[in-house]
């Protein structure tokens, strides 16, 4: 009940609304073209659609506030006692100690968080990271806006790291979801399952690099997407990144 | 039948006989003994690492750095360059034959892309790729044995390779040969590569990348070094007359394949695409394949300014793949006279340049803004070609109509050069120029609507030119008496 006060008032003290939401936002399902097929499950090209089931998904990005009130409660996760094998030496380096960060980082998304506390994080509320499917398959919004996306998505790319913006500061998609794009990147469930793993590049025509990785693509013009795929590949489990932070996903029972 | 068997058992003894040309140094490279470790120094263009003078292989450690930074296209033009080192071209590696190479590969925290690294001097899958594919803030380690002595790219290998590539991220590598390269007073370090921007050519600001024209291989910008204009003026190559030369040339694409050359100067010696082992005499152009390289040496014999190009002109012109070589010392007249004379030649009818028509039809302007609008058509056709897009024009070469002071300050003058042509020299806004302007065989309506729009733009006085005093001020070409 103290901490409970204790954490009141370090949020309050920030005195901002806070912007990201925790909503869950039910998706319906339907399928979508992969742009690229999950390890062993096709060899063909086009690439089939793959069939996503209907779940619910954060409305926002997870942010600092939410994370923090995680770690309040969750003291293993927190920067001063995390294991090394679940975080690389960044996580939460943006904060300034376990407990405290700048009331006007709070409602920024969450960043410097590595694949396990990301999922630890969605387990403590019962819910788990999206898969790289799942999340796909919104991003994709049943083929709403593409152009324009795709353009965001290379503009983003294109400015190295700087401010994040306040989460959910984005219009809405067709999903009704927010910041896809634009703000940071996000871990999925099964970031490193749908090519060769990133020391190993002898597993034949699924690799990701110069022109081999776009003989199995979809569409080899989307430069967006292979960006995502293989920062994706870059990654392992304890990684962490300045703009690297996730949001949780839940099945629809 | 009978004679195809004999060819084909001709085949097969010419196959038995010849077998495979070995050229001779891989093996012993493989086994040869690492003695010693050191860091290996690493240079940003134009400058070259010094030669290796080690008479043994041994453990070289190399640290590259990838930093996606803001920085200079073109002027008035910014671009977000992807690097190895923090500029383009990357940084120039220098390694000698059966090197041992420990690489590691820093992906600065800032950065937001993974990226890794493909040398095309590295013998095994990927050149390094895979084993170098490394996210934001992290750091990878490999190693590799320099098989092969040569000049070679490197780049980024990381999807989609054409926009890491696109956005600056390739360098050299040089594994030098055992017995050295023969000593030259300079070595300099030039790389061509092509940019997609979002904007045209000239249009200012932050230009971001366009995959659209990447892929459509139609770039806005073909430079030297990064940026246009990286090699001239103040940062021009430098020697002395008498003084021999080599250029470590690369082109990094992603896309266009450079035909390099250098006005006024002939390649005594080129190695070509990067190999160390055969030297051709005597070469004007020599071609570079995107991810290839080449060495070309040449010895200064007349001073002046050299100027670097790809050959494929209007890449040179309109998009910025020059560069500069200045050469200093006495004049060699037995070798290069100079101009000796320069008399009038008009022969009747000609001396006109019969511009482009834009229209069959002239439409006249009603107002200063639809003369200003016609007259952009016009410019763009007739005058940007020299005088640039950008109002800029080319040091050296063309003056600049920006900011200029030689327009402002006569508008009866300019009517009189365009209509008339001129010659010799020429001074604008402090640079002297000693050129040839065609007299333009344009209307008056044409040259009143050019005129404008130029006095309209880039900072120049604002005022109108109108058709009537063309008219008055028109002259005969040739006539122009300079003022």
């Amino acid at each position: 009940m103290i901490k409970q006060a204790v954490l009141s008032v370090i949020v309050s003290a920030a005195s901002l609304v806070a912007m990201g939401s925790d909503d869950l936002v039910a998706i319906p399902g339907g399928s979508y073209v992969p742009f690229y097929p999950q390890k062993g499950t096709t060899t063909k090209t086009p690439v089939p659609p793959t069939l996503v089931e209907s779940f619910l998904l954060d409305r926002d990005p997870v942010t600092n506030r939410r994370y923090l009130e995680f770690v309040f409660q969750h003291t293993e996760w927190r920067r001063s006692s995390i294991k090394r094998i679940f975080a690389d030496s960044g996580y939460l380096q943006h904060w300034n100690n376990d407990l405290s960060i700048l009331p006007e980082d709070l409602d920024k998304p969450v960043v410097n968080i590595s694949w396990f506390a990301a999922e630890a994080f969605c387990e403590a509320k019962q819910e788990r990271l999206p898969m790289t499917d799942e999340w796909e398959y919104v991003l994709e919004d049943l083929g709403r806006g593409k152009a324009s996306r795709m353009q965001q998505v290379l503009q983003w790319y294109s400015i190295p790291n700087r401010e994040l913006p306040q989460a959910g500061n984005s219009p809405p998609n067709g999903f009704g979801i927010r910041d896809m794009v634009g703000a940071i990147w996000e871990w999925t469930e099964d970031f490193n399952s749908f090519m060769a793993s990133p020391d190993s590049r002898d597993s034949g025509q699924r690799n990701m690099f110069c022109g081999g990785g776009s003989l199995n693509a979809s569409d080899p013009t989307d430069y967006a997407s292979f960006m995502r795929y293989s920062f994706r590949s870059s990654l392992q489990g304890d990684f962490t990144g300045r703009n690297l932070g996730f949001r949780c996903a839940k099945d629809l029972k | 039948m009978k004679t195809f068997k004999a060819l084909l058992t001709l085949g097969l003894l010419l196959t038995a006989n010849t077998g495979y040309c070995d050229i001779g140094s891989q093996d012993k490279n493989v086994r040869e003994k690492i003695i010693g470790q050191e860091t290996a120094v690493l240079t940003d263009a134009p400058a070259v690492p010094p030669p290796i003078t080690r008479k043994h292989a041994t453990k070289v450690i190399v640290n590259l750095e990838v930093k996606e930074v803001e920085g200079r296209l073109a002027d008035g033009v910014q671009y977000t360059f992807w690097t190895f080192g923090g500029k383009v071209p990357g940084k120039f590696i220098r390694i000698r034959e059966g090197d041992q190479v420990e690489f590691h590969l820093n992906n600065h925290p800032d950065n937001k892309m993974p990226h890794n690294i493909d040398l095309h001097a590295v013998i095994g899958p990927g050149g390094g790729a895979a084993a170098s594919l490394t996210a934001p803030g992290h750091s990878s380690h490999f190693s590799f044995k320099a098989l092969n002595p040569g000049l070679y790219v490197y780049h980024c290998a990381t999807a989609p390779v054409a926009m890491h590539v696109a956005n600056g991220m390739y360098g050299l590598i040089l594994v030098e040969p055992k017995e050295g390269l023969p000593k030259v007073d300079h070595e300099y370090y030039v790389m061509q590569g092509d940019f997609y921007t979002q904007g045209k050519n000239g249009e200012q600001g932050l230009q971001p990348f366009s995959m659209v024209k990447a892929i459509d291989e139609k770039p806005e910008y073909v430079v030297f070094n990064g940026a246009a204009g990286s090699l001239v003026a103040d940062n021009a190559l430098q020697a002395k007359k008498g003084e021999t030369i080599r250029l470590f040339v690369g082109d990094g694409g992603p896309n266009l394949t450079s035909s390099f050359h250098v006005i006024g100067e002939i390649f005594d010696n080129v190695y070509p695409e990067g190999n160390t082992n055969t030297v051709t005499h005597n070469v004007q152009t020599t071609f570079i394949p995107a991810g290839g390289a080449a060495i070309v040496e040449f010895k200064t014999h007349v001073p002046g300014t050299y100027i670097l190009v790809d050959h494929s002109l209007t890449r040179a012109f309109n998009k910025g793949a020059l560069a500069q070589l200045k050469v200093s010392g006495d004049e060699e007249k037995l070798i290069y006279s100079g101009k000796i004379t320069d008399d009038v030649y008009l022969p009747e009818g000609t001396g006109m340049r019969n511009a482009e028509q834009t229209k069959v039809a002239q439409p006249s302007a009603a107002t200063k803004q639809e003369r200003i609008k016609l007259g952009e058509v016009v410019y763009n056709t007739n005058c940007a070609a020299c005088h640039q897009l950008t109002g800029l024009g080319v040091p050296q070469a063309f003056p600049p109509l920006a900011k200029s002071d030689f327009l402002n300050a006569d508008k009866v003058r300019a009517i009189k050069t365009v209509t008339g042509g001129l010659q010799g020299n020429l001074t604008v806004n402090g640079e002297t120029f000693n050129g040839v302007m065609p007299a333009w065989s344009l209307s008056d309506e044409e040259i009143a609507n050019v005129l404008t729009y130029v006095y309209s733009n880039w900072g120049n006085s604002q005022q109108e030119v109108t058709p009537d005093e063309v008219r008055r001020h028109r002259v005969t070409p040739g006539k122009n008496g300079s003022e």
